[in-house]
């Protein structure tokens, strides 16, 4: 199993990745990549943005609550809303700032700790942070995919 | 930060992030995929080979493009990878090629194009582009829906 630090620099890479791809989404910010048919996959590098960069916020919290810990304050506040992909870029950075304010505190030895998190009785640490690293590459690779 | 080196931050990033989903794939390494339209879906074995192999074709590609010295591939024509272990051997050694092939493009060359090939016609900054997708959208096949 990889170390707490080794899931958090896969994290922190993964986070590279989606900044990356905000950043080459400028240009066609809230031009679909498909259909309604096509579920997320259909969506604009805006609503693909508008749900991971807020679900940085999701992981931290199950990290959080399996660890124990008071989850982070969330610096967004109501519906998010970025009209453009300078605004996503600002949002992450200070979503990554406040998850990792806690996560940053995650040991090796509570990476098998557990909590019940996006509709599954108990995940451990290790698989939500394994998941983040999952989410933000999906959504990446999402929003910047020449096929849409 | 230059254009360039943005973009040689979030290749390398995305292979990190290649790296985190080829380990946590060591159990299931030859299993394969959800189907798909035309078959069983590829098993995180097919995945990493196929993307460590394009991730050569991009580099080449980009130095082609660039007008630099040609990229050697460490792995001398193997592409075949009996554990994640073999594969993260690989995917490191692929790294470190690709990082020091790539490191001398700067800004003014992101617009050269590849005169031949399968990519010609494409701009030294369209290739570090689709390289970052191409790890990323694999890298979260290997993960599969939620961890597989």
């Amino acid at each position: 199993m990889p170390t707490a630090d080794e899931l958090r620099a896969s994290v922190a890479a993964a986070r590279t990745v989606l900044r990356t791809a905000i950043t080459a989404s400028a240009d066609n910010w809230e031009t679909p990549k498909g259909t309604t048919d096509d579920g997320e996959a259909g969506w604009s590098p805006r609503q693909a943005a508008e749900h991971a960069v807020p679900s940085e916020m999701m992981f931290a919290d199950a990290i959080c609550a399996a660890c124990g810990y008071d989850g982070p304050e969330n610096p967004l506040t109501g519906e998010p809303s970025f009209a453009s992909a300078a605004e996503a870029l600002a949002a992450l950075d200070i979503v990554v700032a406040a998850a990792d304010s806690k996560v940053d505190y995650v040991q090796d030895a509570e990476l098998g700790k557990e909590t019940a998190a996006f509709g599954f009785d108990a995940v451990s640490v290790a698989w939500l942070m394994e998941m983040d690293v999952w989410h933000l590459a999906d959504h990446s690779a999402q929003m910047i995919s020449p096929m849409g | 930060m230059s254009i360039a080196d943005e973009l040689r931050a979030a290749g390398a990033a995305g292979r990190t992030v290649l790296a985190a989903a080829v380990a946590a794939a060591a159990d299931r390494w030859e299993t394969p995929g959800p189907d798909e339209e035309d078959g069983p879906g590829w098993s995180p074995r097919q995945v990493t080979e196929h993307a460590l192999q394009i991730e050569l074709e991009f580099a080449k590609a980009i130095c082609s493009a660039a007008g630099l010295d040609a990229l050697a591939s460490p792995l001398d024509g193997a592409m075949s990878f009996a554990s994640s272990g073999d594969a993260l051997a690989a995917l490191a050694d692929v790294s470190a090629e690709i990082d020091a092939a790539v490191a001398p493009v700067r800004d003014d060359q992101l617009g050269d194009t590849l005169a031949e090939g399968m990519m010609a016609g494409m701009a030294v900054r369209d290739i570090m582009g689709i390289q970052v997708w191409h790890l990323a959208g694999h890298a979260s096949q290997i993960y599969g829906p939620m961890g597989g």
